[in-house]
């Protein structure tokens, strides 16, 4: 949250890593997962299981963002400035239930209706982010203080796949006469030809924008907007699109009075109509809306250095781009951490995914002299009992002065 | 015909082959992409994990179907003709049969003109493009002039072709050409004959019995309109070349579950009975569809003005059991029989939108691994 480096109490805080890695699904444990690939007798019944426990729509996604440089410095107690270099790779995959009924049991068990077979959407999104954070100290009054920041982006596009609101709706005739299939799709797709180090196919600007609100010496709010903005594809760009209904009524037969032809050599391309085009498009990036309260019990080292010996907070985070990485997920979390002498610093945070995921995560961070070092995950579950779906790591190493 | 040498698109060492395919079409970038590689691995892994997994998804859908229409019956229906021409109408003075003789410079004369019904279905075509095939051998002891014309002459709608011959045709030679026919009317009345026959004559004996033999076929490409001869029955037989080799390991497996049905939609003006059977290369029976009886589809109602209205239609539900497939299997030929029964009607009317439409669909299950 951009508003944060005015609030740190170092003057100059330097990451030298700062990776995030998160990987994750909306259906199935870690636990089930493993089960399955390291259990040597899986046969029709385990992949019925499986597909009974898929909901209605299903989503599968994971991420690596890498920050080889970040830095941040206070030039006063009202000015601050950062700069940030990001590499980032986020995917989402969403698809339906009923699209792997189909292809596991066929069409024939749902002959005479309309099996909605989507949705299926995808976006995977490679890009470079260079960031310059500017914080300002907008309201300092005995019981308020106000901290302001925004963090405009330069991105460079790797590579990109988007594909929102695909949809696929499948017709089979009661006795097999036909089947109409519905397309409503969009593809965007952007990859080089060959993946050199800063060889890029786009870029864009993004925002982040925050405010920090400290009321007293202990209650402390934030509101953030962070990713808005998008990436422009242009090399090797390709559309794909396709909105209407086809229907496949066989292969055709002609002559079949004299030299019987085969007219099979369209079938493929009828069935699978889409128009192409080469033209530009706009990736959005994943934006959220972050609002933060927290509540923080200062103290002073043996040092005389101030810290917060206890905070307790809630977070809200909202996505606002349905068909980014993030899509319109809600993370609810109530956490609480605790310093020790300002070296150590411990705790732990209960979060509710969409209303219906819990998950326990923790962070540990230490600080020795001007190294601080830090570790944590939304979701303990999967690396200690392998249960629940999703997981992530985040690892810092920096400094701070 | 239909070869169906199905893949063994399912099985799990093909998709594997597939994907190490996207691989190494990948590695042609300096840097193989991580996807790939963790693509590669989780396929493999898959495999592994899902070996005895037996995927056989129901398929419940259309296989092949076939479109007849009115020309392809008029073309099937289309014989060619024989126009015999005697030597004595040359109307050579002092012609004689196996005695050589001088004929002298013969023509131009008129030969007789012969009629012959055409289209046996069709009474009346308004074709807009067709063609005929004109050929014949000059079996007569003299050389036919360039200049004598094939005419062919419908008695209502006038003349329909006229072809001069382009060179002289030597006694032994033969000739043959194609002539377009662009907008014109066929019906019952049509006559065809030898006109402004010339030869250069000579010191020749005629066999007796020995006739001129000019052949004739029409072939329809589009037609307009067509009167169809009421209460008429009209059959047509065919043996057309079939191939069905569907292989042990292929989508249906070694014990292959489901049935094949047809759909028939009668469209014509004419009550149809369809027949028909798989022969071996020796002609001999090896599968008979329907079991045996034909499958009768009534003609369609015809209006006021003899054109047809809603099409009437035939289920076969299950008419084939995928297990009989080995049997088809053994097919060299598929034999059709289709009698058509025209109704009772002051005027029957086809045009291109008449058709039979005949598709075959299957419920089976695919065998995957």
């Amino acid at each position: 949250m951009p508003a944060m480096i005015g609030m740190d109490r170092a003057k100059v805080h330097v990451d030298i890593v700062n990776a995030y890695a998160y990987l994750g699904n909306s259906s199935y444990s870690y636990k089930e997962g493993d089960l399955v690939l390291t259990t040597p007798d899986a046969d029709n019944q385990t992949v019925d299981e499986m597909l009974a426990k898929l909901k209605d729509r299903n989503d599968a996604y994971g991420g690596l963002i890498l920050q080889p440089l970040n830095f941040s410095f206070k030039v006063n107690d009202g000015l601050a400035f950062g700069f940030g270099w990001a590499e980032r790779i986020e995917t989402r995959f969403s698809f339906a239930r009923d699209f792997l009924e189909v292809a596991w049991q066929g069409n024939a068990p749902y002959a005479g209706e309309d099996k909605d077979l989507g949705p299926i959407d995808g976006n995977v999104m490679y890009i470079r982010e260079f960031g310059v954070t500017g914080a300002y100290h907008a309201l300092s009054a005995d019981e308020l203080s106000l901290w302001v920041a925004a963090r405009p982006k330069y991105l460079q596009g790797v590579f990109s796949l988007y594909a929102p609101d695909n949809n696929i709706t499948m017709f089979t005739e009661a006795n097999g006469k036909y089947i109409d299939i519905t397309y409503e799709n969009e593809i965007h797709a952007s990859f080089p030809d060959t993946v050199r180090p800063f060889k890029t196919a786009g870029n864009g600007f993004g925002f982040d924008l925050g405010g920090n609100l400290q009321i007293g010496e202990r209650l402390h709010a934030s509101l953030n907007l962070i990713d808005l903005g998008s990436v422009k594809f242009k090399t090797n760009a390709s559309t794909f699109a396709a909105n209407e209904t086809v229907r496949f009524r066989g292969v055709e037969l002609d002559n079949i009075y004299t030299d019987v032809v085969v007219r099979d050599s369209a079938v493929i391309a009828e069935m699978t109509p889409h128009s192409e085009t080469n033209d530009p498009y706009n990736h959005p990036l994943p934006a959220k809306l972050i609002l933060q309260g927290a509540y923080r019990i200062p103290g002073t080292t043996a040092g005389g250095e101030d810290y917060y010996r206890h905070s307790f907070f809630f977070t809200i985070v909202q996505g606002l781009s349905k068909y980014s990485s993030f899509g319109t997920h809600n993370i609810l979390s109530l956490g609480a951490a605790t310093d020790i002498a300002g070296m150590l610093n411990v705790g732990g945070n209960l979060n509710v995914i969409n209303f219906n995921q819990m998950q326990l995560g923790a962070f540990l961070s230490a600080r020795l002299a001007v190294v601080r070092l830090g570790v944590g995950t939304s979701n303990l579950f999967p690396l200690l009992l392998k249960a629940g779906p999703t997981s992530d790591l985040n690892v810092t190493l920096g400094l701070s002065f | 015909m239909y070869d169906d040498k199905a893949l063994p698109l399912y099985t799990c060492s093909y998709i594997l082959y597939l994907v190490t395919l996207i691989y190494l079409s990948m590695k042609y970038m300096k840097h193989p992409s991580l996807a790939a590689v963790l693509i590669l691995a989780l396929t493999w892994q898959a495999c592994q994990t899902f070996q005895n997994v037996k995927w056989e998804p129901e398929y419940l859908g259309p296989v092949v179907y076939t479109v007849i229409d009115p020309v392809e019956i008029g073309n099937a229906s289309a014989d060619t003709i024989l126009y015999a021409s005697e030597a004595e109408d040359l109307q050579i003075s002092n012609f004689q049969y196996d005695q050589q003789f001088n004929t002298g410079t013969i023509g131009p004369v008129d030969l007789p003109a012969k009629h012959e019904p055409l289209f046996d279905l069709f009474a009346n075509v308004e074709i807009i493009q067709g063609s005929v095939e004109l050929w014949f051998e000059n079996t007569w002891p003299i050389t036919i002039s360039a200049g004598t014309r094939i005419v062919g002459e419908d008695s209502l709608a006038g003349p329909i072709f006229d072809h001069p011959l382009p060179h002289d045709v030597a006694p032994g030679e033969s000739y043959r050409d194609t002539i377009p026919i662009i907008n014109k009317n066929l019906q019952y009345g049509f006559t065809i004959q030898w006109r402004d026959f010339q030869s250069p004559g000579g010191n020749v004996t005629f066999q007796s019995g020995n006739t001129l033999d000019l052949y004739y076929d029409f072939t329809l490409d589009e037609l307009s309109i067509a009167l169809v001869k009421p209460n008429k029955e009209y059959v047509l037989e065919d043996e057309s070349q079939f191939e069905l080799n569907i292989e042990d390991d292929s989508l249906l497996g070694e014990s292959p579950e489901g049935t094949l049905s047809f759909f028939i939609e009668n469209n014509l003006p004419a009550q149809i009975e369809l027949e028909m059977k798989l022969l071996n290369s020796l002609g001999d029976t090896v599968y008979t569809f329907f079991n045996g009886q034909p499958v009768v589809v009534p003609s369609p109602a015809i209006d006021g003005n003899g054109y047809t209205q809603a099409p009437t239609e035939a289920d076969i539900i299950d008419a084939v059991d995928i297990a009989d497939i080995s049997q088809i299997n053994d097919a060299a030929y598929l034999y059709t029989y289709t009698r058509f029964i025209t109704p009772s009607a002051s005027k029957l009317v086809v045009d291109n939108d008449n058709y039979i439409r005949i598709q075959l669909t299957a419920n089976v299950k695919v065998k995957g691994q």
